[in-house]
């Protein structure tokens, strides 16, 4: 029983942190319609600001704090670098963004080196109900993950700036031709994405190893959540990430995490291919 | 109000606006005749900052604004009802119209009473989605959200396009009215000769990517010929 | 497309490389023209078909895979020779293309981002498979693959020699490139434009969208797998590096490099930036990737053609003006 409540517990916790890089991936896909191929790697940069903040003395939470600002920094960087010039041009961007990708890991790399980095959490106390125990740190992740993904389904949904958002993602043009400034709101949605993923990154620092390649584990389930979840532009991403995160939980128990990377790839791509509006349905698929 | 001239434009490597000449007295209703293809709404388009004007000048109230985007073009002023309608379906009356104050910063910050006055249904179905609406309602819902920010002028591109007559004449009237209130200048796209003549004073033909002639709205009665030559295929 | 002098200069050039150079530049250059082999597989499918496939070298894997297996005697003995081996290495990701992609582009088809994305986590896929596949040596791969032997009736004629090794692989390659070059000026190489550029009018008009799509796919897959089948045989091991995410990146790189819409274009883009990685990494380490990965980038932002088929293509433009008016 104890060991049931674990194993559900680890799956929550992955699906709310997979939640929280996918909601940064699908502001972004929804407005420009393209995958930000850097987007795993901006959340590996939360990692690793949380690695040298601790390397500098800052305590963790402080750190945690300050990674998001930092990647959003960078993310400001990178759209008005980059993005910002291929903007009409989906297919580049894939392309551009997953050149960055490769200059942003082997940046890490020159800075960090190639081995991975550990970073411990903050406290090692583990609540304790009878048989069952569970580390403290990680119910206060989960808290803190579903926290920001209410606090971003709130900015999207009840405020201005989220209806403004929103119309982009509909109607550009239109928009436009109300007075909105689509760059604007577009360079916003980009940044506020990229701080998301960099926070969900230094938030899960202390529990997986900090390396250069942990970004792909992270965006191709982001991405694949998105797709089988369908409707948006929001709320396709919690059921797509319940259905990926949960299925890659489970199986990685039954089987072996290989073939549950394997077996879970494979279902969403069948998911995907049966139901191209995605689980939710009434969107544009593919 | 509005100077256009020499305006060319198009899409991609071809020309579809040839020299557009026109001249919108502040205060006036024009109307943009013509048969389908001859730029009409490539006119609006342009005017808009959605296409790139090639060659030629706008002047808006005096001030340029040809190769402005299409943001500052709408906060400058001008208000835009496009071809379709374009409501955000899945938005409500309410965040339509409030979409059009976020637009403009300057500008109100609530939706002015005499939005509700005018288009008393919207007031009724204020909370509905804006997907579920009949056509003719859409339409009255894209005229609001581009008056609710108090533009100077308007462009109507073909707004009766598709709507039932019933529903033609009540946006023609409720148009009429509106410019009677507020003295707003108007270049509406209109193939509707019923509509062209409640609503507006002159007439401007457009033919082969310029316009060819331009007279007083009196004239399409008196000279049937004139709309014979410019609207029959 | 380069005038087919071009393409013959190019190929002349490459195979003055064992006069000019050493035995070991020679080596080198006899793997470049594989990878350019691959690069020009993946220019078809992408630069011509339109479909962007993020794991292109999963197909070099396979065939690479497979004519490890096959001429080490792993499978049937009539199978172990060169010949069949190769038939095999072309035949099997070429069948594994016709699947994926059946699967893939039937219907309402994938495109564009999510099909990047699929390929992607198909090729990590298939690299996770063979790390863990015993029978295929795991991460360490397959060792001790013999070379090709062009032998018959019992008679051997193995190719050790490095100099045998480029002009092997450049005899292929000019074939593949010229059949190729001559396949997309036939009405087939149109009608794959018409379908990448517009494959809802392409339909309208008749035309099966599915088995043009499938077609380019499966050939472009069988192209890759050769070029692996020739790799393995010079290298004498096969590795899951071979079938995953960073060649299909390099490849990927290369072609997007020298321009996708031209194969000749991609495959210099592969001999060159391999060529001035074996040059530059020396002196430049770590920071070569990260320059790589700079350059790529400026490169889609400002010359999305291609670096080197954007002149190629302004030459190309200006003699014809020059020449026909």
């Amino acid at each position: 029983m104890a060991d049931l409540a674990v194993i559900v517990l680890n799956a929550l916790g992955y699906i709310l942190v997979l939640i929280l890089v996918a909601l940064g991936l699908v502001v972004v896909f929804g407005m420009m319609g393209v995958i930000n191929m850097a987007h795993g790697e901006l959340f590996m940069l939360g990692a690793y600001a949380v690695v040298a903040a601790r390397g500098l003395g800052v305590p963790f939470w402080g750190a945690v704090v300050l990674a998001p600002l930092v990647v959003g920094a960078i993310g400001l960087l990178i759209e008005e670098l980059l993005i910002r010039h291929i903007y009409r041009r989906p297919l580049d961007t894939i392309l551009a963004t997953w050149g960055l990708s490769i200059a942003l890991k082997q940046a890490i790399v020159l800075v960090f080196g190639p081995a991975s980095y550990s970073v411990t959490a903050p406290m090692q106390a583990a609540l304790v109900v009878g048989d069952f125990s569970y580390p403290v740190y990680r119910l206060i992740l989960m808290a803190i993950t579903l926290a920001v993904i209410a606090a971003t389904f709130w900015a999207f949904m009840r405020t201005d700036f989220g209806l403004v958002a929103r119309a982009v993602i509909a109607r550009p043009d239109t928009a436009a031709g109300l007075g909105i400034d689509p760059r604007r709101v577009n360079r916003a949605s980009f940044v506020i994405g990229t701080a998301v993923a960099g926070f969900a990154g230094a938030l899960v620092a202390p529990l997986i190893s900090v390396d250069p390649q942990m970004g792909l584990g992270y965006l191709i389930p982001a991405f694949l959540s998105i797709l089988v979840g369908g409707a948006g532009p929001l709320a396709g991403v919690l059921v797509g990430g319940g259905v990926i995160g949960g299925a890659d939980n489970l199986l990685t128990i039954w089987l072996s995490p290989v073939a549950a990377q394997i077996a879970v790839f494979t279902l969403a791509i069948l998911v995907i291919r049966m139901r191209p509006e995605g689980i939710l349905g009434a969107r544009d698929g593919a | 109000m509005l100077e256009i001239s020499g305006l060319e434009s198009g899409y991609g490597a071809s020309a579809v606006l040839h020299g557009v000449d026109l001249a919108v007295r502040r205060g006036t209703v024009t109307a943009l005749m013509g048969r389908n293809g001859m730029g009409k709404t490539t006119l609006l388009r342009t005017l808009m900052g959605y296409l790139p004007a090639r060659r030629g000048d706008i002047r808006f109230d005096g001030a340029e604004i040809a190769r402005l985007p299409s943001f500052r073009i709408a906060r400058a002023g001008l208000g835009y009802v496009p071809q379709g309608r374009e409501v955000f379906d899945d938005f409500t009356v309410e965040e339509n119209l409030r979409l059009s104050l976020l637009g403009h910063p300057g500008g109100p910050r609530a939706v002015p009473g005499r939005i509700y006055d005018w288009f008393p249904i919207l007031a009724e179905r204020r909370a509905q989605k804006a997907g579920t609406f009949s056509g003719g309602q859409q339409q009255m819902l894209a005229i609001a959200r581009a008056l609710a920010a108090e533009p100077r002028m308007l462009l109507l591109d073909e707004p009766t396009e598709g709507i039932q007559p019933s529903i033609v004449h009540e946006i023609a009237e409720t148009l009429a009215r509106i410019v009677a209130d507020t003295g707003l200048t108007v270049l509406v796209v209109e193939q509707n000769v019923d509509m062209v003549t409640t609503l507006a004073e002159t007439c401007a033909f457009m033919e082969g990517g310029a316009i060819a002639e331009v007279c007083p709205v009196a004239r399409l009665e008196s000279d049937p010929a004139l709309v014979a030559r410019y609207l029959s295929l | 497309m380069a005038p087919r002098l071009l393409a013959l200069a190019v190929f002349a050039a490459v195979g003055l490389v064992p006069i000019a150079g050493d035995a070991y530049l020679t080596g080198q250059f006899a793997r470049y023209v594989v990878y350019g082999l691959l690069a020009v597989s993946l220019s078809l499918v992408w630069g011509r078909g339109g479909i962007l496939c993020f794991g292109q070298a999963m197909f070099f894997g396979i065939g690479g895979y497979v004519m490890a297996a096959l001429t080490k005697g792993m499978g049937p003995g009539w199978l172990s020779s060169t010949y069949a081996a190769l038939t095999f290495a072309i035949a099997a990701p070429a069948a594994f293309a016709a699947l994926l992609g059946f699967f893939l582009f039937r219907g309402r088809g994938l495109a564009g981002a999510y099909l990047a994305i699929v390929t992607l986590a198909i090729a990590l896929v298939l690299e996770r498979l063979m790390s863990n596949w015993y029978g295929m040596g795991v991460y360490n791969g397959l060792l001790d693959i013999p070379p090709l032997d062009f032998g018959l009736f019992g008679a051997h004629l193995e190719i050790w020699d490095e100099t045998a090794q480029l002009y092997i692989a450049l005899g292929f390659a000019a074939a593949v490139y010229f059949g190729l070059d001559r396949l997309m000026g036939a009405p087939f190489g149109v009608l794959v434009t018409a379908v990448r550029t517009n494959p809802r009018r392409a339909e309208f008009f008749g035309y099966d969208v599915l088995w043009v799509k499938l077609a380019v796919f499966v050939i472009g897959a069988g192209v890759a797998g050769l070029a692996g089948a020739l790799f393995v045989s010079y290298d004498g091991f096969a590795s899951p590096t071979l079938i995953g995410f960073g060649l299909s990146t390099e490849v990927l790189i290369w072609v997007a490099l020298g321009g996708k819409e031209m194969l000749l274009a991609a495959f210099v883009g592969a001999i060159v930036v391999r060529l001035m990685e074996s040059y530059f990494s020396e002196f430049l380490g770590g920071y070569w990737i990260l320059a790589l990965g700079l350059v790529f980038m400026a490169s889609v932002v400002l010359l999305p053609r291609g670096l080197i088929a954007t002149p190629i293509a302004a030459l190309a433009a200006r003699l014809r003006r020059a020449g026909g008016g």
